[in-house]
């Protein structure tokens, strides 16, 4: 293709600059425009208000921003260190825990538990049954 | 008015909005919306679709303006969020299998210097300007998205190779060598009209 055709398509491609809407299009599409920007600040949460804030406030500011990103971060790290649980938490309210130093008194008698007797029908004589 | 006044003037309204002047943002719709139209339009060939598309652009360029730094102008800055939108659009729409050639738009057959362009053209082919019209747009949607971005922009739009490469990130040799395939694409779609 040489250039005086590339030139004869370039031209028929140009017309379709005179595809455009009417002008009253693009009022109607500003008042749309406008009404979907403020129902989008509307349903803005307060939160993200706040946050807008914040972040605009930290924007503006120069190199202090750095330092205070920085000590922000290292109070966040040094708190969560602080914080933070060593090893298993023990639970305190269980009746039954002993602690692993606990030892009985000798002078006190074992435990004993009664076995209810049995009957045996067969010979007579009542007899733990050996198992 | 100059171009660095109104560069100045965008510097100030883009300021202004990103002081949360929306008033200031507003004149910004109404300075671009004419020519982003043009560049969406062109590209979707569909003029519902286009309407949806400028609201979108518009409003994440209102969401994303206080990540602007006025690096580059804010012209090729929303151009390039234009841009990028309607090719993910495109993408988008390709899948959906409703969608076909047939819902391209008819507007122009009615306007008077296409009608007269027409005529001056070629007389034997007054009484064709629909057909002008509808082949110039099945042409254009033959094309792929990144030929037809390019097309839209410098042909239709008359925008340099320079701010193109910028719009769309490519280098000004691929903007020039997109131009020339899609010119030849389009020379063969539209071979009647050309002769």
């Amino acid at each position: 293709m040489n250039q005086s055709q590339e030139e004869d398509v370039q031209k028929l491609i140009r017309l379709k600059r005179h595809e455009s809407p009417p002008e009253e299009y693009f009022e109607n599409f500003l008042e749309e425009f406008q009404t979907r920007q403020r129902g989008e600040l509307l349903k803005q949460s307060s939160f993200g208000l706040f946050k807008d804030r914040v972040a605009t406030w930290y924007r503006e500011q120069g190199a202090v921003k750095w330092v205070a990103g920085a000590g922000a971060a290292y109070a966040g790290v040094m708190a969560a260190v602080f914080m933070w649980p060593i090893g298993n938490p023990t639970k305190m309210d269980d009746p039954n825990m002993q602690p692993a130093s606990y030892q009985p008194n000798k002078g006190t008698p074992l435990p004993t538990v009664d076995f209810p007797k049995i009957e045996n029908s067969g010979s007579g004589s009542t007899t733990l049954r050996e198992f | 008015m100059s171009s660095i006044s109104a560069s100045e003037s965008d510097e100030e309204l883009v300021r202004l909005a990103q002081d949360g002047d929306t008033r200031a943002f507003d004149e910004l719709v109404v300075k671009y919306s004419p020519r982003l139209y043009g560049l969406v339009y062109h590209m979707t060939s569909h003029k519902e679709d286009t309407n949806d598309l400028m609201q979108d652009i518009f409003a994440k360029a209102y969401r994303s303006l206080k990540r602007f730094r006025g690096k580059s102008s804010f012209y090729t800055w929303i151009y390039a969020i234009g841009t990028n939108m309607t090719l993910n659009f495109l993408k988008k729409r390709k899948r959906r299998a409703t969608w076909s050639l047939d819902d391209v738009d008819s507007g122009i057959q009615n306007d008077e210097a296409m009608v007269d362009i027409g005529h001056a053209s070629n007389p034997r082919h007054q009484s064709d300007v629909n057909e002008l019209q509808k082949k110039l747009n099945e042409s254009m949607q033959a094309l792929s998205d990144d030929h037809r971005a390019v097309v839209a922009m410098f042909d239709i739009q008359g925008l340099p190779h320079a701010e193109i490469s910028q719009i769309l990130s490519v280098s000004e040799g691929t903007v020039r060598s997109r131009l020339f395939y899609a010119h030849q694409q389009l020379r063969g779609h539209l071979e009647e009209f050309l002769r």
